[in-house]
């Protein structure tokens, strides 16, 4: 069941007034119930995956926190249990291509798996998340490891296909369920809600008709100059707007029974570099990898530059293989750590006589606009299906300029549209904010904007999501 | 309680709201005051109640051809002997947008192979006559029928007539409900043996086996296993029982008038017409023009005998953008036609401006008016009746 799916919401509203009904106690193992149901809708047999992971997470937790002098060796296992799973069913397939291409150079025989198992959905969030359980016990955060806490933690339906991925120092206190029902509560969970569901209906699933067929093989040896970069931005917002629909959609579900998720995302295409853009796309992978990698990586590489940018560079390419195993999103990854690490340069001439230069505010400009481009190009490898045509598109946008359109007017319009609308949505934001703060003060205006005026708007956005619906669409992350 | 009251009331009046909205139909509304404000030619000239007839015509316009094929089989089962001459082409067979000076319909109106096919019926002749249309048909899908008809003895035509457009050109893909087809394994076959040869036209084909796929195994996303899932199982249920509340199944058409809205606005206030003369280039038109050359090629394979026609075009709307655009275009179809032997038919030229319609405000480029749909009826008899049709 995908959350944009009638079955999914249909069953929500039942499933959401009887989770409050309930006594407090029984909540979490009500949650538990509906999160392992929801994860059966998929295939009912990899609900073995993400409790075996917690099985061995909580063992080696426990063993940690018991045995603090032995933490170190209990801490690598889980971790290495962790990774052992998620690369198991993540990338065995990938790195046998790679092996065989090898082989293959050598002239010997390919090998080939016994059987195919398709990947656990949403395997590479809860991975994650296991491994943080992990450092939040090793780091002390964790006095004591329950498997009820860590699997609920884990199994907890909002977040478990595609995030945000959430920390349990986070999570975990907010799941005995004990909040008591608010109003606004429920409509601020139904505000990101229906916005989730106009968002992937009427925003990403239209632009992924026109991104699916100017990204074939093909059409990609054909394409214009204009065309390609059209493409690219085109891919570029139906990804953000595909995956913040499904990040609104979990944050606003987990709302409606009174857990609050982090954010995800805050106007990515806003970024003012590409430092600020990990600020504000996928915030809780950004986040993850911050603390998780690159921290300790800056800590030991400190005073040796060279080392840092380095290591940046294969930190950026782990993130691009976490996306899905392919050379492609390791590219975009390399891509984006080199953007960084461009940055980090520029950023240390700040220390330097250039100090005048590096803050002025064509400086500023240059970065936002540099940050816009290059974050647009860096689609492109991550969405072609191979390295060719990647190489391809790029040159088509940088260097072999070919005049044309190859699509009809439609598609240029409806790109330059979104365009529009990203560039205008903070502000859009701010002044919703603004009307339902000055609503809210006036006489009975509280009543009118819950009981009239919000359903109005939920109408207005079901009914988009509804005409536009198409069933065969799925979300982008989910793959990841 | 007043907490659950108090949610009550919101999920209760956001239902109330929307069902409000099913039953205004707020963008055909807002569409028709935009007319109103524009002084658009009234919404009857837009033509919607057309003929309908399953037994010579694809009624679902690609949605659901399957069903179609099955009356059409039991269709010509009973005129054995009979020859069988079809027709694909885009929206310009299918709808009528009524030209300045002509009358409200008073009936269902009819398109030119609508005529034909009565002209047929009337004469007792022993042909029958079919049209296989959808809106915007790509040149691929035109070949993705072709080679589903070549395998069906039952609806296989003797005479397939394939209209020429070049706007229709910049089409591409498969649409949703003509991957049905491939539930039919010998024409999986064929498909797969296109996207294994890697041709201009592979992509769209590869992109349908995908999707379909995607779509049969009914697990959502690719990665998880085949076979139907409890959610799918559960969201077919669920979609079965919305579908029987009066009102939900309009959506279709709520959509239509929301596209209607924003193609309004784009004409309206930014000036940008539908159609406007341009040079074709890129992905699209190798990808179409590989797929005429397949289809011309499947079809002589097969016995089925093509007879290419040039469409007609408003001569208030001009096409191409320059002379060369105009020739390059007349050459490739003439190659085809020569490669493959195939025959062309030019109407073109053959409608004048009077007997066209106007879209928002401006000359439609694509639909003719009631008058020009006989006109052209009556040219295309003529034209098949010389050439041994």
């Amino acid at each position: 069941m995908q959350f944009n799916s009638y079955s999914y919401l249909l069953l929500l509203i039942p499933a959401t007034a009887l989770f409050w009904a309930l006594p407090v106690p029984w909540r979490r193992w009500y949650v538990l119930a509906m999160s392992i149901l929801y994860y059966a809708t998929w295939n009912a047999a990899f609900v073995a995956v993400p409790l075996a992971l917690a099985l061995g997470v909580h063992l080696a937790a426990r063993l940690l926190i018991a045995q603090p002098e032995r933490g170190r060796r209990w801490f690598w296992s889980g971790v290495a249990l962790v990774l052992a799973i998620f690369g198991f069913f993540r990338y065995r397939l990938f790195l046998l291509a790679n092996i065989n291409h090898l082989l293959a150079a050598f002239g010997a025989r390919p090998m080939s798996v016994a059987w195919q198992i398709a990947v656990p959905l949403g395997i590479s969030f809860y991975s994650f998340e296991a491994i943080s359980y992990l450092i939040d016990a090793k780091q002390g955060r964790i006095k004591k490891s329950r498997f009820s806490d860590l699997y609920l933690f884990i199994m907890f339906w909002p977040h478990l296909m595609a995030g945000p991925i959430v920390r349990f120092r986070e999570l975990g206190p907010q799941l005995d369920f004990a909040r008591p029902f608010e109003l606004r509560m429920l409509l601020r969970g139904l505000d990101r809600l229906v916005w989730g569901l106009v968002q992937k209906n009427l925003f990403a699933n239209p632009l992924g008709s026109w991104v699916d067929q100017g990204f074939l093989h093909n059409a990609v040896r054909n394409n214009s100059t204009v065309d390609s970069w059209a493409l690219a931005v085109a891919f570029g917002l139906q990804i953000y707007f595909d995956f913040a629909a499904y990040s609104n959609m979990a944050i606003g579900v987990a709302q409606l029974i009174g857990i609050v998720l982090p954010e995800n995302f805050r106007f990515p295409y806003h970024a003012q570099s590409p430092a600020d853009f990990w600020n504000r796309w996928h915030m809780t992978l950004s986040r993850w990898i911050r603390d998780y990698l690159f921290f300790p990586v800056t800590a030991r590489f400190r005073g040796s530059p060279g080392a840092l940018y380095a290591s940046l560079l294969v930190v950026m390419a782990l993130v691009g293989l976490w996306h899905g195993a392919g050379w492609g999103f390791v590219a975009w990854g390399v891509l984006h750590g080199a953007y960084l690490v461009l940055y980090r340069v520029w950023e240390s001439l700040g220390e330097t006589r250039l100090a005048a230069v590096t803050k002025s505010r064509l400086a500023a400009w240059g970065w936002r606009i540099f940050t816009l481009t290059a974050v647009t190009a860096a689609w492109v490898p991550f969405r072609t299906a191979t390295g060719a045509d990647a190489a391809h598109m790029l040159a088509g946008m940088f260097g072999r300029f070919r005049f044309g359109f190859s699509y009809p007017m439609d598609f240029y319009l409806l790109v330059l549209l979104m365009a529009l609308f990203c560039v205008v949505e903070p502000f859009l934001a701010e002044s919703w904010t603004r009307a339902e703060n000055t609503i809210a003060a006036l006489r009975g205006g509280l009543l009118a904007h819950s009981y009239l005026l919000r359903p109005a708007i939920y109408a207005c956005g079901l009914l988009l999501f509804l005409i536009f619906d198409d069933r065969s669409t799925q979300f982008i992350y989910f793959q990841f | 309680m007043k907490r659950a009251v108090s949610s009550i009331v919101v999920v209760a009046a956001t239902l109330v709201c929307l069902s409000g909205l099913f039953a205004l139909q707020p963008f055909a509304r807002m569409s028709d005051g935009l007319d109103r404000v524009f002084s658009a030619l009234p919404a009857w000239t837009q033509v919607a109640n057309m003929f309908r007839d399953p037994t010579t015509q694809e009624v679902s316009r690609g949605d659901s051809p399957i069903d179609s094929f099955r009356t059409l089989s039991a269709s010509w089962a009973a005129h054995s002997g009979a020859v069988r001459v079809m027709l694909m082409g885009n929206s310009q067979s299918l709808m009528t947008s009524l030209a300045p000076g002509e009358s409200p319909p008073s009936g269902p109106e009819k398109t030119y192979p609508d005529h034909i096919a009565d002209r047929y019926r009337q004469a007792g002749s022993q042909k029958l006559f079919y049209r296989l249309s959808a809106g915007g048909m790509s040149y691929q899908e035109m070949l993705w029928y072709a080679m589903y008809l070549s395998g069906r003895q039952d609806i296989k035509p003797d005479v397939l007539l394939v209209q020429l457009n070049y706007q229709n050109f910049v089409n591409g893909g498969i649409r949703g409900g003509m991957l049905a087809l491939l539930s039919d394994s010998d024409f999986r076959h064929k498909v797969e043996a296109i996207v294994q040869r890697n041709g201009a036209d592979a992509d769209a084909f590869a992109e349908a086996l995908h999707t379909f796929d995607r779509f049969q195994n009914r697990s959502g996303p690719a990665t998880t296993s085949a076979g139907q899932t409890l959610g799918y199982r559960m969201e077919t249920g669920f979609r079965r029982q919305l579908d029987r509340i009066p009102g939900f199944n309009s959506r279709g058409a709520i959509k239509a008038s929301f596209v209607l809205l924003m193609t309004q606005c784009r004409v309206y206030f930014l000036h940008l017409k539908s159609a406007r003369a341009r040079t074709l280039t890129g992905s699209r038109i190798a990808a179409s023009r590989a797929a005429l050359a397949d289809l011309a090629e499947v079809c002589g394979q097969s016995g089925i005998r093509v007879i290419l026609f040039e469409a007609p075009t408003n001569p208030a709307v001009p096409l191409y953008l320059t002379p060369d655009d105009d020739r390059q275009y007349h050459e490739f179809t003439r190659s085809v036609a020569s490669r493959f032997g195939l025959k062309i038919l030019d109407f073109e030229h053959s409608i004048p401006a009077g007997e066209w319609g106007m879209s928002l405000n401006v000359p439609d480029p694509l639909h003719l008016g009631r008058e020009g749909h006989r006109r052209l009826a009556g040219l295309m008899c003529a034209a098949l009746d010389q050439n041994g049709v």
